[in-house]
């Protein structure tokens, strides 16, 4: 794909670097999986079976899903974690206006 | 959309084939597309290591789930769509957050871009990244995807889920934007 030169650079030897570690980790990842395939079915329907087990004891321990923020302090405030738990609809609503953004940057001059 | 170029050797090996010969469409896939793919992340996630990371998650789930890819849509398409979402994931992080937080100014990113040992534009091209970190999301991808990368309105629309038409209207937002700032700086 044609794209225009942009000042932004990288350190020397990133790429062929990062394509080596790529790789290495694709293919264990690969190798990790390959005796899977002949491990039988019997292992897949008991994890399976735990997982449905778990998922069902998930849904009536665990809060259900919180309302949609609709303001950057919310979701800043939502997780001490160190990811945002935006879900999709929430990013890509952030993603057409960053109001989001504007709204705790405000509150913040203002405190 | 489909594609209507025929699919380079490479793509055909990575879907099929094993041991060396993938290694090999593998490395053929990563030379085509491993630039423009960190470039689209980088302009996105700013920090060199941010994109670096995504980067690698996208190769990396890229190589997973080539057995899934049908050829129905181009594989660039399909290739920038794991960019994207690896973006996305990304742009929950705090460190992303706080660093758009600690920005909330054109001067604020010019000073960051020029403090960036990664980042060697002269003072107009400091100026007009500056003036996109300002831009809401969905424009400066549009703009990035239109402008630096020359990607056509409808692979656009396809990988950020919108119509033709409102990637068209994106791109026409942020030029001008990005125009009326650059204009008004050089006042």
């Amino acid at each position: 794909m044609p794209q225009k030169n942009t000042p932004y650079r990288t350190p020397e030897g990133f790429f062929k670097q990062q394509q080596e570690a790529i790789w290495k980790r694709a293919s264990s990842t690969t190798a990790e999986r390959e005796p899977q395939r002949f491990g039988g079915l019997r292992r897949y329907a008991r994890a399976a079976g735990l997982a449905a087990t778990l998922a069902i004891g998930l849904f009536f321990v665990l809060p259900q899903t919180p309302e949609a923020c609709e303001s950057f302090a919310c979701l800043w405030d939502r997780t001490p974690m160190q990811s945002i738990q935006l879900d999709d609809a929430e990013i890509e609503t952030w993603m057409d206006d960053d109001l989001l953004f504007e709204t705790v940057l405000n509150e913040t001059t203002d405190a | 959309m489909h594609g209507t170029s025929p699919q380079p050797d490479w793509l055909e090996d990575l879907v099929h084939a094993t041991g060396l010969k993938r290694e090999q469409a593998f490395a053929a896939m990563m030379g085509a597309w491993h630039v423009p793919i960190y470039s689209f992340l980088r302009s996105m996630l700013n920090e060199h290591d941010d994109a670096a990371d995504a980067t690698q998650e996208t190769f990396l789930q890229v190589f997973r789930s080539i057995d899934t890819y049908r050829g129905e849509a181009k594989f660039s398409t399909w290739l920038y769509t794991i960019a994207r979402r690896k973006g996305l994931d990304a742009l929950r992080s705090r460190k992303q957050l706080a660093l758009r937080h600690a920005h909330a100014d054109a001067s604020d990113w010019e000073a960051r871009l020029e403090a960036d040992p990664f980042f060697d534009g002269d003072e107009a091209e400091r100026k007009l990244h500056a003036a996109l970190q300002l831009l809401p999301a969905r424009q400066r991808e549009v703009f990035t995807l239109r402008y630096f990368q020359e990607m056509a309105y409808t692979d656009i629309a396809e990988l950020t889920g919108t119509s033709e038409g409102a990637a068209k209207a994106s791109y026409f937002h942020a030029k001008n934007k990005v125009q009326a700032h650059l204009a008004s700086s050089n006042d």
